[in-house]
């Protein structure tokens, strides 16, 4: 029983070994593939995705904010 | 005339069937709470929101034709891969919470006819899956055309309860605040606007347009099948309104379902096709939300991601649309399982995800050379920036109160 139990856990590791491997394999050739971003970095644009990035780190702020909150 | 209403019916549908799913349980709650709160005195408001839908709709639509994309895609392409990893997992977990709130719709809405939830989930997942079995977008198409057509039993429904239609046209139809500007008000305003625009619209409308095969010269019928479906959007919301603002006029409702069950006691038919209705809503929701992801899922990995493709072609893409499925079903089960706080998620995720898909739409649209001459003109740029600004102001509103209700209070 302890041997089949071994024999299983080992098998899975392996699995999920190779699973995780795959995923981070496609992850790191999805990243390639879309690396340099098609759209023309204007002024606009970069000024677009600054105001986002600030907006999430406020929202972020927010959240932790409320868990912090809930814990007191 | 008989020609273009022919050419209309094969080109349409994307735009019908995501403004009507628009209406999900959510949806329906939100408006049966504002009819039951103040009445027909807020009709007017849901009128505003037609362009509002109508205006963010149709770009996906031209995004679509023309770049022959999902957004998921589109978004990774144009933005690269940390604006495209954000958008993709930020979809994926807001879409499986939302799925949790249109089973937890379905399961009340036929719990009201004494129908057990794990039949309510398995019979859904069963259609659901049925729905695709043929491996072709025209059949799943019509038979969501089936259930956006019951999302119209509002409309009886509305008039089983014989509503005043002078009340409605003094008290509706002319813009006012039923008892001042407060708070409260504020709130249901909000909410009102949170579910006129959802993510998964823009992602779900975009891969449905490509799924379908729209192209550059389809897009005019694109634009009418997507006027026509916020036309049924605001007209069920109206309807729902007139319902609960005739029978339950000064009730607080916390749901549809509640508020179905309280018409039941009043008029059987009303009631009954209350409940019909937000199954229905529920269950709109739940196909296109699902397929959102699938199609999200199937572009970023660069996997088969049609209905056109057969299960075993496209095996990821119908797994992932029946895990979602299954699991946010399977949530719904469990005993004693957060669902209110699930529900809150739902509406502070959105707020994380709804202001980066509306500049990522509208920086696309801007885009020359991907859109060509269907780029944003200048009145189009001044209308859609107005409108995604005023969402995101709201929407954050909305999210925050939805975390600090006291601030609100």
């Amino acid at each position: 029983m302890a041997r089949l139990r071994s024999i299983l856990n080992r098998l899975f590791g392996i699995f999920l070994l190779r699973g995780v491997s795959s995923v981070a394999a496609k992850v790191r050739e999805i990243n390639q593939r879309y690396g340099t971003p098609r759209v023309k970095m204007t002024p606009l644009v970069k000024a677009s995705l600054f105001l986002l990035r600030v907006y999430l780190l406020f929202l972020v702020a927010i959240l932790v904010f409320k868990f912090w909150t809930l814990i007191q | 005339m008989a020609k273009a209403i022919r050419l209309f019916v094969v080109l349409s549908g994307p735009g019908i069937i995501v403004m009507l799913a628009d209406n999900d349980a959510g949806g329906i709650t939100t408006y049966a709470a504002t009819g039951a709160k103040y009445g027909y005195g807020l009709i007017w408001f849901l009128v505003f929101l037609l362009p509002v839908a109508y205006y963010i709709q149709e770009m996906t639509v031209r995004l679509g034709a023309v770049t022959k994309r999902g957004h998921a895609e589109a978004i990774f392409e144009a933005f690269g891969p940390f604006w495209g990893w954000f958008s993709f997992l930020d979809l994926i977990l807001v879409n499986w919470l939302t799925l949790v709130t249109e089973f937890i719709g379905m399961t009340a809405a036929l719990g009201i006819f004494g129908i057990p939830p794990i039949f309510t989930t398995i019979g859904v997942t069963i259609v659901m899956g049925l729905m695709v079995w043929r491996g072709r977008y025209w059949t799943w198409e019509k038979i969501a055309f089936v259930f956006c057509a019951l999302n119209l039993v509002y409309i009886p429904c509305a008039f089983l309860v014989k509503p005043s239609i002078s009340d409605i046209v003094h008290n509706g139809i002319i813009p006012h605040f039923p008892g001042g500007f407060t708070n409260e008000m504020f709130f249901f305003l909000m909410a009102n606007i949170g579910t006129t625009i959802a993510p998964w619209m823009v992602f779900f409308q975009q891969s449905s347009v490509v799924d379908k095969g729209l192209q550059e010269k389809d897009i005019p019928w694109g634009k009418m099948d997507t006027f026509i479906g916020s036309i049924f959007t605001v007209l069920v919301a109206v309807f729902v309104i007139i319902v609960t603002g005739t029978v339950l006029k000064g009730v607080n409702i916390t749901s549809a379902a509640q508020a179905s069950e309280m018409l039941m006691g009043i008029n059987r038919y009303a009631g009954t096709f209350l409940a019909i209705g937000l199954f229905d809503a529920g269950f709109l929701g739940a196909i296109c939300i699902s397929l959102a992801g699938s199609w999200a899922f199937g572009e970023v990995f660069g996997w088969a991601h049609s209905l056109n493709n057969r299960m075993r072609e496209a095996p990821w893409f119908y797994g992932y649309y029946f895990f979602t499925l299954v699991t946010a079903g399977a949530v719904t089960l469990i005993p004693g399982a957060p669902l209110v706080l699930i529900t809150l998620f739902v509406q502070v995720i959105a707020v994380t995800l709804l202001p980066a898909i509306l500049v990522f739409l509208i920086l696309l649209l801007n885009d020359g050379e991907s859109m060509g001459r269907f780029r944003n003109t200048r009145s189009q740029n001044i209308i859609s920036v107005t409108i995604a600004v005023a969402i995101i102001l709201l929407s954050t509103l909305y999210g925050l109160s939805a975390l600090f209700p006291r601030w609100f209070a």
